[in-house]
């Protein structure tokens, strides 16, 4: 069967033999999936802008949240963020030790985070707050918070699971430079998606 | 990823910006501004932090340029779009409620 030139040029893409962006399929599918998931969480800060807008008025954070420690949680994060990207910086320099301590003070400012954002959580619902209902009027407002700030912890247990797992890769000596910054390339995503969290729904 | 990211120092001058803006917009957060004044401040505040993290730590400045325009045409335009169709809609919501 006569292929032709064109036949040929697909079979080369589609065999491998042209990496598109000239990154590799792995760290080029991460891009593609934090894309989709940027917008499932611009889906979520629209819902959240649609019912704010519509109710009309809406709970003073300052009454409901310890502004100070909401701060805080930015902090660890942000920090976390830089750990992560030495550690990258690290992998690509293959130093080893360097990959290793970093990768595990990221894990150490991931759980941080969660163990704050569980305290917040705890807070919040002995106060009275529900899904359905809460004490400072709004009812959507407790789902709101429930849902956004829920997803996104979600996605730091899932980003402290993958590092723990580059971690361990680490520690058995069989990460590479890649595996570290897709995993990185995550890390940032879920630091990212705070940023817009942390404007939208606690400080306007 | 090319070779001239392996300097530690940017991380650290972004990590500083970063939390500089973070302050600014906490100030921000808190002042006596009309809700589309600080919306629109914490959009630019928000939309800068972004930017620091998807070019610097994400690397995103030493990827090929196919690749950036297809992360934040992906996540900007659509977003945007997301927000401004609803945003037109809710805004006759809100402003029904005050005539009422």
């Amino acid at each position: 069967m006569n292929q032709g030139a064109a036949g040929q040029a697909a079979e080369s893409v589609w065999g491998g033999g042209i990496a598109p962006f000239a990154t590799s399929w792995q760290k080029l599918m991460m891009w593609i999936f934090i894309v989709t998931d940027a917008l499932l969480f611009a889906g979520l800060l629209v819902g959240y802008g649609v019912i704010r807008v519509a109710n009309g008025s809406w709970p003073d954070q300052a009454e409901v949240f310890h502004m100070n420690f909401i701060a805080l949680m930015t902090f660890t994060l942000i920090t976390s963020s830089l750990f992560m990207a030495s550690a990258v910086g690290g992998a690509q320099a293959g130093r080893k030790p360097h990959v290793t301590l970093y990768v595990w003070l990221t894990i150490l400012g991931g759980l941080s985070f969660l163990g704050m954002q569980a305290y917040e959580w705890s807070t919040v619902i002995h106060e009275g707050a529900r899904l359905t209902s809460n004490p400072w009027g709004i009812p959507q407002f407790g789902a709101c918070f429930f849902i956004i700030t829920g997803f996104h912890g979600m996605h730091v247990v899932t980003g402290v699971t993958i590092l723990l797992v580059v971690a361990i890769r680490s520690a058995l000596g069989r990460y590479s430079a890649e595996g570290v910054e897709i995993a990185g390339l995550y890390w940032h995503f879920v630091d990212l998606v705070w940023v817009f969290i942390f404007a939208f729904f606690y400080l306007i | 990823m090319s070779k001239d990211s392996h300097g530690y120092g940017i991380y650290w001058v972004v990590w500083g910006i970063l939390l500089v803006l973070t302050f600014v917009m906490i100030v921000i957060g808190e002042a006596n501004l009309g809700y589309m004044m600080k919306g629109a401040l914490l959009l630019v505040g928000a939309s800068a932090k972004a930017g620091l993290i998807i070019f610097y730590f994400m690397h995103l400045r030493l990827e090929k340029a196919g690749l950036a325009v297809i992360v934040l045409v992906g996540i900007f335009l659509t977003g945007t779009l997301m927000f401004a169709l609803p945003a037109y809609d809710g805004s006759h919501v809100f402003e029904n409620l005050l005539y009422r």
